[in-house]
Parts: structure tokens; sequence; C-alpha cells
């Protein structure tokens, strides 16, 4: 029996001769909020559907809380909230009937956290009794994330899940994850191609570049391995230059100004501007998407 | 679970489903009116005179007898038809759940794949046997209705007969849309094939009837199995054309099942 709520070992997945994923091998901890990163057609959603028996995969095995997600189907969907990335609908349903729709086909909601969802997200009576072909994207989108969330299941799984939702709604969703989180009963698997939506609520992420899973790791150590901007300013000019060193490397060098790009801790090359005539220091923030876009652009 | 989902698939079919169910019982209101209107008039002894002989043998009695007219409405090419396509599009429902995306949210819940192939047999069954029910239930109130008691109405197992071919005919098409729905991903292109399929198979039947040398082709056809013009005049083996049908029908359910079980969805 394994102990990570969502495992996959050596999955697989072709389509004809197009590389879905290809050996993919993970592990998601319970309780654990697990960011799903990649660039589009990485293999993030193809990834999600072999978890949930949508497509079958041409080897490997998927498991989520030990249920095996071919072999024991039903047992992973009965402990499974899932969000699409494209959130598919019945136009002619009204909101409330599609809440009533979905609810009959698994473990029924309580009431209690249905009225606590809808109050969250902000989705009234009069939106519930639309129909849904009159619902503006982001409402779509709300109405996803309810019935994903709605049964309160010990795994989530949700494909890009703030796409098409406004700041507010957002935040709105972060608290809930921060929630779910704290309570450590839920696991969550959570799709994206943009860091700062995982940046706000997930402990690791996953990366996956053609189908491959290329890293896994927390934000801190992704911040760690993404450079830093530092530019040192003189009042006059100097000759002295910046030491070598592997935290470090040298982008700049005029008589006035250094401009560097640092990984990990700058302290040392403080040590070394004693003495100098620093006129300011500017350091400029952790441009983790820059790293990201690198990462998803570069060649395997 | 299924009520649910049969609900569901109800609710979006429930307005062409009577759109064509108000329109096929009309015409059974209409032609037995037109019917009695010729019978009070110059008769069907005129009517026949004026009707020339290659049509003659291939209409057979229909038009020449009360009985045959008003029965006329449960083989007539284009009411065939209707209640085929019908049946087609009701078969091909799990294709267009994989388009639009619908199979992920529903499958995502506790339901084999096999329930949606269920559910969508029900109501194309139900749609299959209501529509030429419907048909019949109309047929006698119209002639309750309309026609005088000294017409020789249609023998009502003759009608019977009439309305399971016809309901076989559309099953067994239902049915080949839902094997074709387990390969689709458009319900578009499932529909297109069998619906022209359809129409190619009846077209086939029509010339091989009247042509010999495809005379061989005819039995690969589902309406070589509906002949409406021969089962009124008694000269078909109802049970073996009704077997054939539903036999037919079967392998494409169980194709249907075999396959959407094991595709990407």
């Amino acid at each position: 029996m394994s102990a990570a709520a969502i495992r996959t070992e050596d999955l697989t997945k072709y389509y004809g001769r197009i590389v879905g994923i290809e050996n993919l091998s993970l592990e998601v901890l319970p309780g654990e909020v697990f960011g799903f990163l990649g660039a589009n057609g990485a293999g993030k959603t193809t990834t999600i559907r072999l978890l949930l028996d949508l497509l079958r995969p041409t080897s490997g095995s998927a498991s989520i809380l030990g249920f095996d997600c071919h072999r024991q189907g039903l047992d992973v969907r009965r402990r499974l909230g899932y969000l699409p990335a494209e959130m598919p609908m019945y136009p002619d349903q009204t909101g409330a009937g599609y809440l009533a729709f979905l609810s009959a086909l698994g473990p029924p909601p309580s009431r209690a956290r249905l009225d606590v969802l809808l109050h969250r997200f902000n989705v009234s009576n009069l939106d519930l009794r639309r129909k849904m072909r009159d619902y503006s994207h982001g409402m779509k989108r709300k109405l996803g994330l309810v019935q994903a969330l709605m049964t309160e299941p010990p795994v989530l799984v949700l494909d890009e899940p703030t796409s098409g939702l406004d700041p507010l709604m957002i935040e709105a969703f972060a608290e809930t994850i921060d929630e779910l989180a704290r309570a450590g009963r839920t696991t969550v698997l959570l799709s994206s191609h943009v860091l700062s939506e995982v940046d706000r609520v997930c402990t690791r992420i996953g990366l996956v570049r053609n189908g491959r899973l290329s890293a896994v790791q927390t934000l801190s150590e992704l911040r760690a391995m993404t450079p830093r901007r530092l530019t040192v300013q003189f009042s006059r000019p100097t000759d002295a230059l910046p030491p070598a060193s592997s935290v470090w490397t040298i982008v700049a060098r005029e008589p006035q100004r250094w401009v560097l790009d640092v990984r990990g801790p700058i302290g040392a090359l403080v040590a070394t501007l004693s003495g100098l005539p620093v006129a300011d220091i500017t350091l400029e923030p952790y441009a983790a998407e820059d790293a990201l876009l690198r990462f998803f652009t570069d060649a395997p | 679970m299924m009520l649910t989902l049969v609900r569901r698939t109800l609710t979006r079919a429930a307005t062409l489903f009577v759109v064509i169910g108000t329109l096929l019982v009309l015409f059974q209101l209409t032609i037995v009116a037109m019917a009695t209107t010729i019978a009070d008039g110059s008769g069907f002894e005129g009517l026949a005179r004026l009707v020339p002989a290659f049509l003659s043998s291939f209409l057979g009695e229909t038009l020449m007898s009360f009985a045959g007219m008003t029965s006329i409405g449960f083989f007539e090419p284009l009411i065939v038809m209707m209640v085929v396509q019908f049946a087609i599009y009701l078969g091909t429902e799990p294709a267009g759940d994989v388009e639009t995306g619908l199979v992920d949210l529903v499958l995502a819940r506790p339901l084999s794949r096999h329930q949606l192939v269920t559910r969508s047999l029900i109501v194309m069954t139900g749609a299959a046997t209501l529509l030429p029910g419907a048909m019949s239930v109309s047929l006698w109130i119209a002639l309750r209705w309309l026609a005088p008691p000294e017409l020789v109405w249609p023998q009502s197992h003759r009608v019977v007969l009439l309305a399971s071919h016809l309901a076989a005919v559309g099953w067994c098409f239902g049915a080949a849309a839902l094997a074709t729905s387990g390969w689709a991903r458009r319900r578009g292109s499932a529909f297109a094939f069998v619906g022209v399929g359809a129409v190619g198979f009846y077209l086939l039947d029509f010339v091989a009837s009247a042509w010999s040398r495809l005379e061989w082709a005819r039995p690969l056809s589902p309406f070589h199995y509906f002949r409406g013009a021969e089962v009124l005049a008694g000269r078909t083996d109802p049970a073996r054309d009704l077997s054939v049908l539903v036999a037919a029908g079967f392998v494409a359910v169980a194709v249907a099942y075999w396959q959407f079980q094991r595709r990407d969805v």
C-alpha cells in the first residue's frame, strides 16, 4: 500500500506517434497542495485525465489513495473532486439544475457546505436560476469550482482552476485551498501554466515539459535556483573587480556600476563591498516567472 | 444514477421528440381523413384504375384499399427515415458527451462508462418504440373518429406488425449509431456516418429490388427486412425479419459497450 495520496509510476501515454506523457513518476503526499506546472501541451491535462481513467495508459500505472485508477476507478472517483480545464455544461440547464444533476451522480454534498461555497464564490440564487447558456466564462468557472469542492472529497484535482476568474475570486479560491491545507485532510493536485497561481497556495511543484516530469521542488528551492539581478552603484569610479564566485555571475562591470546575477545568499558579496564607495545597492525580486519561462521554452 | 442520466437525456431530446411525434400523429389523422374522403367519392377502384401498372406492382395493395392507404404511414419512406434518423440522433449521444467534454464531468463521478451507453440505449429504444406506438394509437383514434363503420379497417395485428417493423428498423440503426459513437469523437461525424449510411441502405434496397444484378446485395440492407406493402399483404415472414433486425441491433449494442469501455474519452 502506497503512503502517497496520488502516485504515478512510469506513466506513459502516446497518441499514435505523439507523446502525451512519458515515464512520468510522481508522488503527492496526503494533505499536500501540489502544483503541476508546465506550458500548454506539456502533458498536464493528459496526466490528470489518466488519473481519472478518462484516458487509458500506454504503459505504467496510477493510483489515488491506494486505489488503481483504472482497475478501481469507481473507488477512486468516489473520493475525488475534479475541475476540468474547459468547463463543460448543458446550455439548457440552470445553475441549480446543474449542481443537482452532478450531486445525484455521486456522494451528496451537505447543504451547509454548498451554501458556504456559493456565498464564497459569490453565486447568488438569481445566478442559479439562470440558464447556463447565459453564463459568462467566469461564472461557469465559479460553478465548476463549487461542484468540485462541494462534496469535501479527500482528493481534489483542479485543472487551471483560476482561468477566467477575477482577482476577488482568485483570492476566494486561494483562501479555500489554504483552509483545506490547514485542515490537512485534503490532497490537492493543481495544474497550471501560471506560477503566480501555484505560488500562493502550493507547497511543492512538479515541472513537466514535453511529457516528462523534469523536476519536483518546493517553491523555496525554485527560488534558490532563480537568479536575481543585483546592481551596485558607486559614488565614484573604482578599479575593484567583483570576486569570482559560484553564487553570482557578472553581467556588466563599469567603473561606477556592477551588474550581477545572484543565485543564493548575498552575504558574501556584501562583505566584499566594504571599503568601496558604494552609493546604492538594488536587488530585484525573484523572477521565478522568468525562470519558468526559460524552462518552458528551452530545448529539452 | 441511471434515472438521473435518463431524465437529463429526455429533457434534452423532449422538444424534438414532441415535434416528430406530433407530425406523425397529424399524418395519421390526415391520411385517415383523406382515405375516408376517397372512399366516399369515386372509391378506391377508381383510384386503382388511375395508377400505372408498374406503380401498382411496386405499391402492392397500399393505395388500392382503405385499409392499405390508412396503413401507409408505417412504411412511407420519409416517415421511416424520420424515425430512423431520430433513433440515430439519440444513439450518437455518447459521442456528443465526448465532444462537449461533459463526459469528463460525468465520469469524474463514481459512474461506470457502460452506464452512459445504457442511458442512450434506454432512451433510443424508448423513442424507437414510442413513435410507432403513438402512430398506432392515433391511427386507431382516427379510424374511430373519422372512418365510417362500413369500411374495412386495417387488421389490428397487421398494424401491430407494421409498427413493430418500423420500431425494429429504427432500433437497428439507433444501435448502429451507438456502436459508431464508441469510436467517434464528434457527434456530427457519427450522425453523418450512420445517417447517410441509412439513406444508402434504403437506396440499395430500392435499386436491388428492381435490378436483378444487385439482388444479391439486398439482404445486406436492414430495409430489406421491412417491406411494408408485403407485411400488409401477409406475404412476409415477420418473425424472421424482426429477428434479423433485432439481432443485428444486439450485435451493434454489444460492439458499443465493448468499444466505449476500452476507448479514450
